[in-house]
This record gives C-alpha cells, structure tokens and sequence, in this order.
C-alpha cells in the first residue's frame, strides 16, 4: 500500500495493523524466552552493542524488533538510557571465573588451557533434520565433565611475556561510562575501550580485518589468551562499606600482541617489545573481543611512531569513534528515509542556478 | 645592524629517545639565502621543521624578525605560518590541496588571514600565478591534473602571495627532470632576488646549494660539522666529511 | 518571564501515562540544561553533552526531542513541524511523544507556540521574544565537510581556523561565479564562531539574525548542542563583494497565492506547482481568501 505522507496517521495505523498481521502466524506464549534459547548468540551480540546485559530484557528485545539487530540495540539503550546508575564494580580481567580459555601463543600455559562450550570444533554442515537436536555443536549425546564446583581463576598468559619485559608499555586506563560522556574522541583509552566494547559487530570485524590487510607483515597479530566466563559484580554495601556480591556477567576478553620493531627516522633500532592489544565484551560472540583487541593494540602501535606518520582508518581512534557505533550509522543511514523536500528545493535552486552558469560560459 | 630575519639558537630536537638535531645556530638577514645540506637523517629536515613551526624544539630559541616563536601559539602561531613564513616541500601534496584549484591552493594563505574581498583576492593570486609562470587560464584547474614542475610553481606562488619575511624551500627540485629542475631553480633565484625574502634551503645536492645559497651549513648526525660562505666551503672544505660530500657529487 | 530565563526554572518531574514527565530523568535533563545554558553563554560554540538514546532513532531528531523535553514546562504550547508540515510523519511522531509525556498544549499556529521543534524550517509567522526554537540537526559541524576527525575539528574552531569554509567559497565564485551551498548555509555568529544553519534553506537563513527568539540546536548522534541566544548577529559567509543569495521562486504558491513564502514542488491537480512549505500559515491564508 503507499500513501503521501500527508495523510500519515492512518497510514501509521495501518503499518502497525499490516506488521502485527505479519507476526500473528507465532502463537508461542513466550515469544522472548523462545527467542532467549534459540538464539543466545544473538542476544549476546545484541547486549554488547547495546552496552546492557540484561539477557531476558534483550530476548525481549529482539522479538520486538523482528530480529532487527539494530533496532533491539536501540531499544535496550534507550530502556536504560534514562534508569539511574546506582554503582560502579571495578574488577579485573584476571577476576573472570573462566569457562573457556585458549591460548593459540602458548601450548602450556600456566594454568592450562579450556575449550568450554564453543561452536568452533563442529564441522559447518547444515542440518536439515526438523527435529530439535538440529544445529547441535556435536551428535554426540554422551556426558561431558562435571563442572567443577570451585570458580576457577587463572592469571593472565600475558604475564608470562610481561615478566621477561617483552611488552612495551602502554597507556594505563580508567574506565570511562560513555554513557555519560558526550564524545568519546580524544577521551582517552578507557573511553574507547568502553567504545569498542560497544561498537557494531560487523563494523569492528571489517576494520580489524583492513588492520591486518594494510600493514606490513610484521604487523600481524598473535592471539595470546581469549578467555570467556563470568564476571563477578559487586557493590558497596551502604551500611557496612564492605563489597558485596549481587550478580555476574558472562564476558569474553581477548589479549593478543604485534611483533613490532621501532625504528626512528635515522635507521636505528630503538625498542624490540611488543604491543599489547585489549579487548572485552559482553557475552560470546568472540571475534568482538578479537576484533577490539586488534584495533586497541594498533592505536597504541601508532601513538608510538614519529609525529607526521600516516594513520590507516584502523590506527586512528579519532576516525574509528566516527565510524563503529551501530546506533550512530544506522540512524544517519536510515534517517534518509524522512521527508527532505525543503533541502531538495534549496538544492534545485542551486543545480539550476549553476547549471545556468555552465551554459552561459559554454555559449 | 638589522634584525635578523630568522635567528636560531642552539636548537636541540629529540625524538623520544632519538636525537633529531643538536645545537645548531645560525641567522638569516633580510635578503639573505643560507643552504643547508647533509645526507639524509642528518637533522637539516628537524631543522627546517622548527622554523617553519611544523616542530617544537626540544630545547633553543626560534626567532622570526626579532620575535620568540616558543611564545606564539594558537591562532597566532597559525597567523605567522600563513603570513611571516612561507614553505616549499618536496612532496607537493604535504603541502597542497590536489583536488583544489591552483588558483585556491595560493587564495589560502590570504582567506586564512582574514581577506575577504574576493576580487581584491583573485587579483593578488592572479599576479603571482603568472609571476611563477604557471600556464595561463589554468588558475582554476585541480592541482591534481598538474605536473610534478607545476605543482612546485603553484607552492612557490603559495609561499610567495602573502609577502613572506622568511622562505623555506626542502628539497624543492628534488625528484624532478634536470631541465624542469634547472627551470624552477632559475625562477627561484630571480624571485628570491626580486623580493629580497630571506631564505633556508634544505637540499642534499651540492649543485643547487652553489647555485642558490650565500652560506652553507653541512650537517651530520644531527650536528653542523662546517659552515661559511658557500664558495669557500665548496672549494676549501675543511671537515673531512665535506671534503668526502664535496669530492663524491662535484667532480661530476 | 523571558524563554532564557525560563531555561534556569523548570518543573520538577511527575509521571505522566506511564512515562516520567517530559520521558528523560532529572538527571539527565539536568545535564542537558546545563549544556544548553553553556551554549547560550556562548553563542555558535557545539557544546557537548552527553546524549542519551531516545526512544526514536539516532538521526530521527533524538537531539531536537532531548532538548525539547529537558526545557519544556506545563504552561508550555507546543508545535512541531517537520519541513515546515505540521502533518508529516516524524513530526506527528515527535508531537505524540512530547504531548503524551507531558499533556501540554499542542498548536499549529506558530504565534499560539511558546516552544518550537522543527526539521529543516523556521516558520514563517512573526516569532516574539516568547518563542523558544528547537531544531532538530543531523550534521552540527560546518567543517564536517573538509575535516572529518574531531579533534581536529575542535582545534579548528577554537582558533576561528575557517579558512577552509572560505577557501570552498573561493572555488565556488572561481569557478561558478556564485556559492555552491544549499542549505545549512555557514553563518558567523556574533563575530565568533561559524555553525551550520542545519539544515534550513538559505531563504531562512535572514531571520535568524538578531531574532527575538531564542534558537536551540540538538544534535543527538553527534552529542552536542549549540544556540543563538536572542537579538544576536548572524551573518553568512560571504565576501564583502558578493551578495548572498537566498532560494527565488518564479512563481506564487499555487495554493494560497503568497509571492514571499519558500515553496517545493508538488503535484496540484495533476500538474507540477510550487506551494508553499510552511502548510499552517498556507491554510490559514487560503482560509482568509474564503472559497473561490
């Protein structure tokens, strides 16, 4: 059906009849809590980008936006966007209660190494069994080990190469809610760290992808640890000040480092380390931690080189905050779609007005 | 006597941990053209740099017509670059906007410092476009669809249309074919002597130092090794590494 | 009490169907009123704030909706126009959303309005001293265009470094004899700062010149805010030897007949016709013709 926008409540009104018709054929009665353990990688990507970890709220979410990714996102940040913030919980990368730690660096690393739950060992080969057990990571139905009762925490592996000094320093962070920031350019590391930790998942795959594309070979990454658990959150108790526990969150955290020799501008050899790269996020969707982490080791490298050194998009936090926010491209992308008559006529006036000078020179 | 149109004093750069040059001194008058010259990674880029305000020096003195550039900062800083000093580079696209006409590449330095008359603009730009000879009705082409010679005409107009105290030309000819080369050196010189702008020119060829320069720096590693009056030192080098510089490009 | 006075004393929030009054928290609107407060003290400066997500898009006016609703107050009327059209789809959307959080006034005349949002227009009526105009913006930097990092972009405008803005002039009268720029025309403020009249057609450009009324601008993607407070200069980016044009259209409104209105193209009876875009002044004078 089209319309002029003039006559737009009803057209309004019948958008929203025509989609609600859409969904009816799913008579579920609960829609989000299917969409939660259907689908939990997309509720995990949709937290992240969203910033919130509110799983059932995201499920929720998702429904509502018809799998639009972009569009959940949205509605998570604005549901929050305007709820209080009632604490902080600083905690350390090294606190996460692992549930899966590689470490592709290191064969043995301190503390071993746990492939957890992961699709990454089934063979990509699409099921078309319609029974439930479709799409399951193995056939196998057997037992697996009882998780053990004890959280297990493990030291970094980038402590084994922090020890013997093979890590040039880098800037140290506190963590910054953008949130409550207007910009995160030229704010920092902990203002963008927050902001890769939000970025849009395909955005940040295709700019650490460049990453290693433009640079020169030297510059490829090693992934020292990906680890994913959960995070311990715990808040001041009002009356007794103590730290008390009241939740965690499932997160996944990436270290990887550049092999890197810096150069001055004389030819001589002034450091041998290597650059460290971070990455976090929230949930399981493990290429948004890979993919940060690349990004922040390669800004880090690029503060290091000699002022006047040309920036590649991917070296350049300054581009990357304009560039990766899912929210801030989509808006602008779609925002097309609104009514621009009273621009188009300005720009009319203009093509005709210099379309007239053209012909008068040509004459 | 007069102020000297550029004064540095024992200027020292370091890069982090790396020396970009060390206690280098010199002046320029009014009219004057000093060369400076060394291989590449001697520091005579680092010098340049700090007197074109590109550079902070680490530590030393930068004086343009009398007046401390340490104490310049901001817009003004930005007002003396576009008015006080003017620059050639190598690499024209530094210091060009290729996809700006030629004519808006030399209007630059005027809208930058507040001209607002633009036929009292387009009338100054279009003096010294044809005083550097650029091809007539050209002005208002890209700079991108110019030749290498051409874009260094159209830097050479840049630097020139704001009635600069100070030029500074690194290594302007190089890269360029011998015959365009003698030809924009030729133009140099005669707008150097027309407008009695002191000038730096930084350049690792004896050829276009002798042509050009009053005086002479040689520099190494960071540090003037010998300086003079450029013939003297051309013909009786003194330090061993300019009687190497000397005896390697001029035999030629 | 004057608009700008107003913006120190505004209500407490209450809740509304469901919503906070006005939809955004203390907290926030606080924070917008203090960014906006900073803006007016310094006319044409982008002042950051920290944007929260609205409940519509980023780019949908989430800015111009932020501001709205962190200044209104009860005694508030209401009008929301988007390309000058009162009916048009986003601004029904936007309208809906202010009123049913608040349950102001809402009112098409924009001489009965006390509060303004609009896209891409000022409205044509005689605006007074009451009047607040909120303006919803999509690209809030007039050196966007030629430098995209913002940092650099802040270093800019800190030192008034607009030469690039000239130089795009400079082409254009080199080349064209006349400005490329549509709409969201580069004006000087009070001598200081250059913003983008975002995006309003050049025909508009005039009035804001020392208008009575108090201009906001909301940018919600790019987080900032600017204002021209009232009675101040804004002048566009011209030489001093060029004149500035605004849009001409060669014919009256084919609806309501006015020879001053800023007009698009639309299809009247079957034929291509110029009409008028600000649609409440255009109805009330085809009203005041009566039936032909």
């Amino acid at each position: 059906m089209y319309t002029t926008v003039r006559e737009s409540q009803n057209a309004i009104d019948a958008s929203a009849r025509l989609t609600d018709q859409q969904q009816a054929g799913f008579d579920g009665h609960d829609r989000a809590g299917t969409v939660g353990a259907l689908v939990p990688l997309l509720v995990d990507q949709v937290m992240a980008e969203a910033g919130v970890v509110e799983p059932a709220v995201a499920a929720k979410a998702i429904e509502q936006a018809r799998g639009d990714v972009s569009r959940a996102v949205s509605l998570l940040r604005s549901w929050v966007s305007c709820l209080p913030r009632e604490g902080t919980s600083v905690v350390a990368c090294s606190d996460i209660e692992v549930e899966r730690r590689i470490t592709p660096a290191f064969a043995e690393p301190d503390g071993g190494q746990f492939l957890g739950a992961s699709l990454d060992y089934a063979p990509r080969l699409l099921n078309l069994d319609v029974t439930p057990a479709g799409g399951r990571a193995s056939g196998d139905t057997g037992p697996v080990a009882e998780p053990d009762p004890e959280p297990l925490v493990l030291p970094r592996a980038t402590t084994r190469l922090e020890e013997q000094d093979l890590i040039a320093a880098t800037e140290s962070t506190e963590p910054v809610d953008l949130t409550r920031r207007a910009s995160a350019a030229g704010a920092g590391r902990g203002a963008f760290q927050h902001f890769l930790s939000r970025a849009e998942t395909g955005a940040l795959t295709a700019l650490a992808y460049t990453a290693v594309r433009e640079g020169p070979k030297q510059a490829d990454p090693t992934l020292v640890e990906l680890r994913a658990g959960r995070l311990p959150v715990s808040v001041t108790h009002p009356r007794t000040g103590n730290p008390v526990r009241v939740g965690s969150v499932a997160v996944t955290t990436c270290e990887l480092v550049l092999y890197h020799v810096q150069v001055d501008s004389s030819g001589e050899h002034t450091d041998s380390r290597f650059t460290l790269g971070y990455g976090a996020t929230a949930g399981r969707v493990e290429r948004r931690a890979i993919s940060a982490a690349m990004l922040d080791a390669r800004v880090t490298r690029a503060h290091a080189n000699p002022p006047g050194t040309a920036k590649p998009p991917s070296d350049d936090a300054d581009w990357l905050v304009t560039a990766l926010d899912g929210q801030e491209a989509t808006g602008f992308v779609e925002h097309l779609k609104l009514a621009h008559h009273v621009s188009f006529a300005s720009d009319l006036d203009r093509v005709r007005a210099l379309g007239e000078h053209i012909r008068n020179d040509e004459e | 006597m007069t102020t000297p149109a550029l004064e540095v004093r024992e200027l020292t750069v370091r890069y982090g941990g790396t020396l970009g040059c060390a206690d280098i001194s010199f002046d320029v008058q009014p009219g004057e053209v000093l060369g400076i010259v060394g291989e590449s990674g001697s520091g005579k880029s680092t010098v340049l740099g700090c007197c074109g305000l590109d550079l902070q020096p680490t530590a030393g003195v930068v004086r343009l017509s009398g007046r401390d550039t340490a104490a310049v900062v901001g817009a003004q800083r930005r007002r003396l670059r576009n008015q006080d000093i003017g620059i050639v580079r190598q690499a024209a696209h530094e210091e060009l906007r290729l996809g700006i006409s030629a004519g808006g590449n030399i209007a630059e330095r005027l809208l930058a410092t507040g001209h607002r008359g633009f036929q009292a603009i387009r009338a100054r730009v279009d003096r010294v476009y044809h005083e550097v000879e650029l091809p007539a009705g050209r002005m208002d082409a890209a700079v991108a669809t110019f030749s290498g010679g051409m874009r260094q005409r159209v830097q050479i107009a840049r630097a020139l249309v704001s009635e600069p105290a100070v030029l500074l030309l690194d290594e302007p000819t190089t890269g360029l074919d011998v015959s365009v080369q003698a030809r924009i050196l030729d133009l140099i010189r005669r707008l150097q002597r027309q407008t009695g702008v002191a000038m730096v020119i930084v350049s690792h060829d004896l050829a276009v130092i002798r042509m050009l320069a009053d005086r002479l720096l040689v520099m190494r590693q960071g540090r003037v090794v010998e300086a003079g009056v450029t013939d003297r030192v051309l013909s009786d080098p003194r330090h061993p590494y300019t009687q190497l510089l000397v005896s390697s490009q001029l035999e030629v | 009490m004057s608009a700008l006075s107003d913006l120190l004393h505004r209500a407490e929030p209450i809740h509304i169907s469901g919503y906070l009054w006005a939809y955004l928290d203390a907290a926030s609107k606080r924070e917008i009123r203090r960014a906006l407060l900073k803006a007016v003290c310094i006319p044409g400066h982008i002042t950051p704030f920290a944007s929260r997500e609205m409940p519509v898009a980023r780019g949908w006016g989430s800015g111009g909706l932020q501001v709205t609703l962190a200044t209104i107050v009860a005694s508030d009327t209401v009008k929301v126009i988007d390309q000058g059209d009162d009916e048009s789809l986003n601004a029904r959307t936007m309208r809906a959303l202010i009123a049913d959080s608040t349950g102001v006034e809402t009112a098409t005349d924009a001489r009965a309005a006390t509060l303004i949002q609009t896209r891409h227009r000022i409205p044509e009526d005689d605006l007074d001293d009451r009047t607040v105009l909120v303006f919803q913006v999509p690209i809030s930097d007039p050196l966007r265009e030629f430098e995209q990092r913002p940092t650099a972009a802040r270093r800019m405008h800190a030192e008034r470094d607009y030469a690039v803005i000239w130089l795009g002039l400079y082409e254009d009268h080199a080349r064209f004899s006349r400005s490329r720029f549509s709409h969201s025309y580069p004006c000087e403020v009070e001598g200081g700062y250059i913003i983008s009249t975002t995006p309003i057609p050049r025909f508009d450009v005039p009035r804001l010149h020392q208008a009575p009324f108090l201009s906001l601008f909301g940018a919600g993607r790019e987080a900032a805010v600017y204002a021209i407070p009232p009675y101040t200069d804004v002048t566009p980016i011209t030489f001093t030897d060029r004149e500035f044009e605004i849009e001409s259209f060669d014919t009256p409104c084919a609806k309501c007949g006015a020879e001053d209105s800023y007009l698009t193209e639309e299809i009247v009876n079957g034929r291509r016709a110029a009409v008028c875009s600000d649609t409440a002044r255009c109805r009330r004078r085809q009203a005041e013709k009566g039936p032909r």
